[in-house]
């Protein structure tokens, strides 16, 4: 069976470039505008990964982040944090959960497919 | 019946509470009182040597008196003992010297009549008138009288007697006192038989024979006599007592014993010495019928029934006691009278003390409870009083020294009190100033702890705008960059696939048309912001202005279904400035409104305020999320309260640089988030136009 991915990402741009890279590989993948849109998606279809770019309208990723792991169901859920910063600017996220990948925008199709495969495995 | 119980009830009730409140009221003085103190301790001062006195010393003197007096009882008795007994011995001897007389054996032979019975009778009777015998007699060896002193009846024949036989045996003979058996004359000078007589016999012995006796009949009362020598006080008297213990002598108290009829004649042989109470022989006697000689010091009750001190002394030789006693009552009358004076003179001494001592006590602790009684009014903080003693004693200089404490007192507790007053105002007022400065300094932390909040709001602000330029410019940078290395992959596949080109490609284009436009705005605003922009001076009619723009900007209004109003204002006056960018300020607001707000209208009104036009743009969008203090802080540089939407949130500080370059205002009002807003700017009118 397919592994579900949850990609929440609000510029399509990058959004296209997740849908090509992961084309004609087994995962099957899922969108979200924002935090609030993802938690919907979440209790719809439990993924078993979750890209998230930080810089989010509705709910920030970091808020997102919190109430995530603050609910036992979802805690579990392997999480890549995708973004055009440097991992620095994430230091106090990333410093929390050492469970969190780093993907700094932009990535290779290999960095993402090697980071995917990292996390779930 | 009843009625009466509760009048005696009632009676009784009132009469118990009467007594409860006297005793209520009875002042006890308290031993801890100072004239207690004094009084008792006077008292026991001045009373404690008579009461050594009554106890020791009262004691010591009866004791000395009673060895005194038992001396001279002792002394009495001994002398009359050895009295009588010399006499007897005398009258013995009178008796041998008659029967050796030579006329008594002629007589006892040759009877009455011859010459020697005359000379021997003669003789006799010189012996009685100077011995005062009462009779002499003398018996042949068969007791036959031949020759009596007697002229009255006489016994012939006397040979039954004791005393006969007791001298015919060869013995002088002292016989008991014993009565009469022949009636001889009294001391009234009348015959009574039964009196009381003493025969003294002897032997006449003639050529080695007891041819007959000779006997003298003593006086009885010649003993009495003897005995009644020695004085011994009112009341002391000795006596003799016999073998049967009845009194051989007269007592000094005869005349009271014949009044009470204890006697008839005379207490010889007539008062047996008992106690009139009981009937048993007095102390003295008991003692002396057993042999003894002593005494009692004590006292014991005499036939008189009276309380007697005696001394007693047994002779064994004549089988007589010879007893001395007085009454108690004389013999201790001096120790009895020293007790009367020394008890008299200690209640009266007593009684003095105690007045002296409740006198001068009270004296002494009157002005001392005085004393107490001011220091405890001024203990409980009245300082007026004085104390008003005048005395030239250590009590008067305590006073004096005490009122001036009290004026020190006084004086200092009144400038303490002033103090205090002062004090309290001070403190009231220094209380008010402190919650008054504590007042301010609460509204100054609040208002502190609100800029603080304010400005870490602000700092995240900051940090907000930093993150979101910088996402602004790398975000575009990154795309163009994945676009360009997917599209390289793709160009090395065998299949190209041609219609990703077309789609790279506008991602690329937008991409670098995004950060076209927001580097191109960053420098807008930087060479605005530097000052070296040149401005076109020229009269723009603003309505014209305003209208044009509007009507360029609808077609966009319209795509997102907003209706784009205008009120614009005909023939307004004209501004001096640059139009082209009077004219992107304009489209700027619009193109803001058009792009916060999803729904509903957007306004624009054009109009003269005073020596101004102002423009007004006011939509139905999100509206302004900060307080209103804050609300300048969209016109600042990179400001965006919407990321993401567009640009680099430069726009705003971009108008608000032109506005102001134009000597405008620029500002920007909202009823909140999700309100509307309001953005408003004026330009003044050109001077021409204005006069």
């Amino acid at each position: 069976m397919s592994k579900k991915i949850l990609i929440i990402e609000d510029e399509d741009e990058f959004f296209f470039f997740y849908t090509l890279m992961l084309e004609g590989t087994d995962y099957s993948v899922n969108r979200a505008l924002d935090g609030k849109q993802a938690f919907e998606k979440i209790k719809e279809d439990k993924p078993d990964l979750i890209i998230l770019d930080l810089l989010l309208d509705e709910m920030t990723g970091d808020a997102f982040l919190k109430q995530l792991k603050s609910d036992p169901s979802y805690a579990s859920i392997p999480i890549i944090i995708a973004s055009s910063f440097s991992p620095h600017s994430y230091k106090t996220i990333l410093e929390t959960d050492p469970t969190l990948v780093f993907l700094e925008k932009p990535f290779t199709q290999e960095k993402l497919l090697a980071s995917i495969k990292t996390r779930l495995e | 019946m009843n009625t009466v119980i509760k009048q005696i009830l009632q009676k009784y009730l009132i009469q118990k509470n009467i007594f409860l409140q006297i005793i209520r009221n009875f002042h006890i003085p308290s031993y801890k009182s100072i004239r207690t103190k004094i009084i008792i301790s006077s008292i026991l001062l001045s009373v404690f040597p008579i009461f050594i006195m009554r106890i020791f010393v009262y004691p010591t003197e009866k004791k000395a008196l009673q060895d005194a007096l038992i001396q001279d009882l002792e002394g009495v008795g001994h002398k009359q003992t050895e009295l009588i007994v010399r006499w007897i011995e005398e009258r013995k001897a009178d008796a041998r010297i008659v029967a050796e007389n030579p006329n008594v054996p002629g007589v006892i032979y040759k009877s009455e009549g011859s010459e020697n019975f005359y000379r021997l009778l003669h003789h006799l009777n010189t012996l009685i008138e100077v011995y005062g015998y009462k009779e002499i007699f003398i018996c042949d060896r068969h007791g036959d009288l031949k020759v009596t002193t007697s002229t009255g009846k006489v016994i012939t024949n006397v040979a039954g007697f004791e005393f006969f036989q007791k001298a015919v045996s060869g013995s002088t003979f002292v016989s008991d006192i014993s009565p009469s058996v022949i009636p001889l004359e009294n001391e009234y000078g009348k015959l009574e038989l039964g009196m009381p007589t003493l025969y003294i016999t002897t032997p006449v012995i003639y050529e080695h024979k007891v041819i007959g006796m000779v006997c003298l009949r003593v006086d009885v009362m010649e003993i009495s006599k003897l005995m009644r020598s020695v004085r011994l006080g009112e009341t002391g008297e000795t006596y003799l007592i016999n073998k049967n213990g009845f009194m051989i002598s007269e007592s000094k108290f005869l005349k009271d014993l014949k009044d009470f009829g204890i006697v008839q004649q005379r207490t010889t042989l007539e008062l047996r010495v008992t106690d009139p109470a009981t009937g048993k022989f007095t102390r003295s006697v008991e003692s002396c019928l057993k042999g003894n000689s002593g005494y009692d010091g004590d006292g014991y009750i005499d036939y008189r029934g009276s309380q007697v001190l005696g001394f007693w002394q047994w002779i064994p030789e004549l089988n007589w006691g010879v007893i001395a006693e007085i009454d108690v009552a004389e013999g201790y009358g001096p120790v009895k009278k020293l007790h009367t004076i020394v008890s008299s003179i200690m209640l009266i001494v007593t009684l003095a003390v105690i007045s002296s001592a409740f006198f001068f006590g009270k004296k002494m602790a009157d002005p001392i409870v005085y004393l107490t009684e001011i220091t405890k009014s001024i203990s409980e903080g009245d300082y007026s009083k004085r104390i008003k003693i005048t005395s030239h004693d250590e009590i008067g200089e305590l006073s004096n020294s005490f009122n001036k404490m009290a004026s020190f007192l006084e004086e200092k507790t009144q400038i303490l009190k002033d103090y205090t007053t002062n004090l309290e105002k001070t403190v009231e007022e220094r209380t008010k100033d402190l919650v008054r400065i504590n007042q301010e300094l609460e509204i100054q932390s609040s208002n502190l702890e609100k800029a603080y909040k304010e400005l870490l709001t602000l700092d995240q602000m900051k940090d907000k705008m930093i993150r979101d330029v910088s996402h602004e410019l790398k975000s575009p940078v990154a795309q163009v960059q994945m676009a360009i290395d997917l599209w390289s992959k793709e160009l090395k596949k065998e299949h190209i696939d041609r219609s990703k080109e077309e789609k790279y490609s506008k991602i690329i284009n937008d991409s670098l048309q995004r950060l076209r436009k927001t580097i191109g705005s960053i420098l807008d605003l930087s060479v605005l912001e530097s000052g070296r922009m040149v401005f076109r001076k020229e009269p723009i009619q603003m309505d014209a202005l305003v209208l044009q723009t509007v009507t360029a900007m609808r077609l966009l209004a319209e795509k997102k279904g907003l209706a784009l109003i205008h009120h614009v204002n005909q023939g307004l006056p004209s501004v001096i400035g640059d139009k082209e960018e009077i004219q992107r300020v304009i489209t700027n607001l619009i193109d803001n409104a058009i792009k916060y707000t999803e729904k509903g209208e957007i306004h624009i009104f054009l109009d003269q305020r005073d020596a101004c036009i102002e423009f007004t743009i006011k939509d139905t969008g999100v509206g302004i999320g900060l307080r209103k203090e804050h609300f300048g802080k969209v016109f600042e540089r990179f400001f965006q309260e919407r990321p993401r939407v567009d640009g680099a949130g430069v726009g705003l500080a971009i108008c608000k640089n032109i506005i102001e370059v134009h000597k405008g205002h620029l500002w920007g009002e909202s009823e909140g988030h999700g309100k509307g807003s309001t953005f408003k700017f004026t330009l003044p009118i050109a001077q021409e136009d204005a006069s």
